[in-house]
């Protein structure tokens, strides 16, 4: 077969030039940010990761140390929220306890998109037996609350950091085949799929190049809305005694705490819950607004954007 | 057109039934749709069959079970005298270079993730060729179709449908494949470019002496580019010629009526078109035999109790009807 090395004697197509093509990740990024609630929700996240990564050093007093004396304080200028039955700072407490849920919500997400996108994936793509038997596990898994499912995981492998991030890890893995089984289905069904397995293309490298790069918009708006699922599950753990064990801080034990001692210090619960509440709205908030804009009706306007959206 | 050789691909009664089920309705019994009921297929190496029919008539299901994205149910397809019916797809990757395709819609056969030469090389990278013949190949490429290489980092939504198309067929001629199947290359395009792209269809042909299987439902079209001419209908060939005998003179009365649909170049020139009845019956429950009967003015009682063979009644030219060659409609 001869090696086409002369141009064809047709006419070269340029009365059309390609549109400029603009850094498409880069505005994506800032189109994100024109919208309120994004910049809402980073603010706080700001806060929060910066409290959890700095609290060494921006908490005021030991999280754990206690000061039987000054038990059930209101707040004042030596304790900002108070302390509680032990007399332990609260505010040091609640920066502290920013840790284990940033690391679990973090964690367990990576934990089921590890474990839930491969498997969705090769479902979706095989289809038949394959997507049989995940569908089934997955419907099982389905029928039970996430919360019951990580907290039956927790009743049996014991409580600690490492088995909150596996247990609600696992708890949420559905979710994740889910989304990747279903966004596969429809991608399989693509001509470009089809032409790559006429270059001899194998799953594998259709999953990564073609599938993968085409569903992780969807993923990423699950992770981070599973971000804020994973935290609510830690606390939730934490408050009834399965997840961070005292004096260990965390916003559910602390809200435990407080319920506990609601007539006498009511601050403790409310400050500890309002920190939950906004650190889980935070990542609802990015993950709608980042699903927004990775909505497949506007991939083509965002990315051809040069100023307006629309 | 060219010297009987050894064929470069035989198809052989090639069937591809699709089984369903009725949506929720699983006690339902499985429904069997024949989308290709046997048929077969002759290419010589260089040259372009044509093939029409109306849509849903299983053309497309023909071409994308040669290629082998379609398991066949029953028959044989061989390429080069291999038999590739049964290869499994790891079997199947030496020669898959070998035979390529163009789709429809360049917009759903090129990834919008990828810039168009990550797209061309795709074929090559699965080749394992190395970066830089993979670079030099690109460009040479992207100039062998007209396209230039300043716009190879690009995405394929910034080019326009025939540029995208062409980017399409760059990427099919990659590693130099002796079979392109065309699955209506140019119906997704505009009038005006659909011409530049079926000059360049023949001008790669020219150059590089490749086949085409054309699938297509634009007569006009596959006139320009086919040497031969096979017409399906409900899964199976009705007619098939060399080209010049099939568009003037037409054997089957599908044919007949399938030709006095195109619209004439001279304005005014009678049409005396052949309006067919009602439309093609569904490939789940065929019509007892000839497929066409129903929509036949020719009908005759035999026509329900024999299926018309497809036999050769002149050199080159097959035609399945039992009045044929004498079956003329009459034109009003």
């Amino acid at each position: 077969m001869a090696d086409p090395t002369s141009p064809a004697a047709t006419p070269i197509e340029a009365a059309a030039p390609a549109r400029r093509s603009t850094g498409r990740g880069r505005a994506r990024v800032f189109v994100l940010f024109r919208d309120a609630g994004t910049r809402m929700g980073a603010g706080i996240l700001l806060v929060v990761t910066l409290a959890a990564l700095l609290a060494p050093w921006v908490a005021p007093y030991d999280p754990t140390a206690q000061s039987i004396v000054e038990s059930f304080h209101g707040p004042s200028a030596a304790h900002w929220f108070g302390t509680d039955e032990y007399g332990r700072d609260l505010f040091s407490r609640v920066i502290w306890g920013a840790r284990p849920a940033l690391i679990v919500g973090v964690l367990s997400v990576l934990v089921s998109m590890i474990v839930g996108v491969p498997l969705g994936m090769v479902a979706g793509l095989k289809g038949g037996c394959v997507d049989l038997a995940v569908s089934a596990v997955v419907d099982v898994m389905m029928s039970f609350p996430s919360l019951l499912l990580a907290l039956m995981i927790v009743t049996l492998v014991g409580s600690g950091l490492h088995t909150l991030v596996i247990a609600i890890g696992i708890a949420h893995v559905p979710l994740f085949i889910r989304l990747a089984r279903s966004s596969t289905m429809q991608l399989r069904e693509l001509d470009y799929v089809a032409a790559s397995r006429t270059f001899g293309g194998r799953d594998g490298w259709i999953l990564g190049q073609h599938i993968l790069p085409n569903i992780i918009g969807p993923l990423i708006v699950m992770a981070t809305l599973g971000i804020a699922g994973a935290i609510r599950d830690e606390a939730a753990l934490s408050f009834l005694g399965l997840g961070i064990q005292p004096p260990e801080p965390s916003w559910g034990n602390i809200i435990r705490d407080g319920v506990s001692a609601i007539l006498a210090a009511p601050w403790m619960a409310l400050i500890s819950g309002f920190a939950l509440a906004l650190t889980v709205l935070a990542f609802n908030m990015i993950g709608d607004s980042v699903r927004d804009v990775l909505d497949p009706r506007d991939i083509a306007a965002a990315s051809n954007e040069r100023g307006e959206r629309r | 057109m060219t010297a009987p050789s050894a064929p470069m691909l035989q198809v052989d009664d090639l069937k591809v039934h699709f089984r369903t089920r009725v949506a929720r309705a699983p006690w339902k019994p499985v429904q069997v749709v024949r989308a290709v009921d046997g048929v077969s297929l002759m290419m010589q190496p260089g040259e372009t069959l044509g093939l029409v029919g109306e849509s849903g008539c299983g053309k497309s299901t023909v071409a994308r079970a040669v290629i082998r994205l379609l398991q066949p149910t029953a028959g044989r397809i061989l390429f080069n005298g291999r038999d590739i019916t049964d290869l499994s797809q790891e079997a199947l990757r030496p020669i898959r270079p070998k035979i390529q395709i163009v789709f429809q819609d360049p917009a759903s056969s090129l990834s919008p993730r990828l810039t168009v030469d990550r797209i061309i090389a795709e074929p090559m990278r699965l080749a394992g060729w190395e970066k830089s013949r993979i670079r030099d190949r690109t460009g040479e490429l992207l100039r062998f179709v007209g396209l230039d290489p300043q716009y190879a980092y690009r995405y394929p939504h910034e080019f326009s449908g025939g540029q995208r198309q062409r980017i399409a067929i760059a990427r099919a001629l990659a590693l130099s494949p002796e079979l392109v199947i065309c699955d209506e290359p140019v119906s997704a395009l505009d009038v005006s470019v659909q011409a530049q792209v079926i000059n360049l269809f023949k001008d790669i042909q020219q150059q590089l002496g490749i086949s085409y299987l054309f699938v297509a439902h634009d007569l006009g079209v596959v006139r320009q580019v086919s040497h031969r001419v096979a017409v399906m209908y409900l899964g199976k060939i009705v007619e098939e010629a060399p080209r010049a005998a099939l568009y003037e003179t037409p054997l089957h009365p599908y044919t007949q009526a399938l030709l006095s649909a195109v619209l004439r170049p001279v304005p005014g020139a009678a049409r005396n078109r052949i309006v067919l009845e009602g439309d093609m019956p569904t490939p789940i429950a065929p019509p007892s035999g000839c497929r066409f009967r129903m929509r036949c003015p020719l009908a005759a009682p035999v026509c329900a109790e024999a299926e018309p063979p497809l036999q050769e009644i002149a050199p080159g030219r097959r035609v399945a009807c039992h009045f044929a060659p004498d079956a003329t409609i009459a034109r009003p």
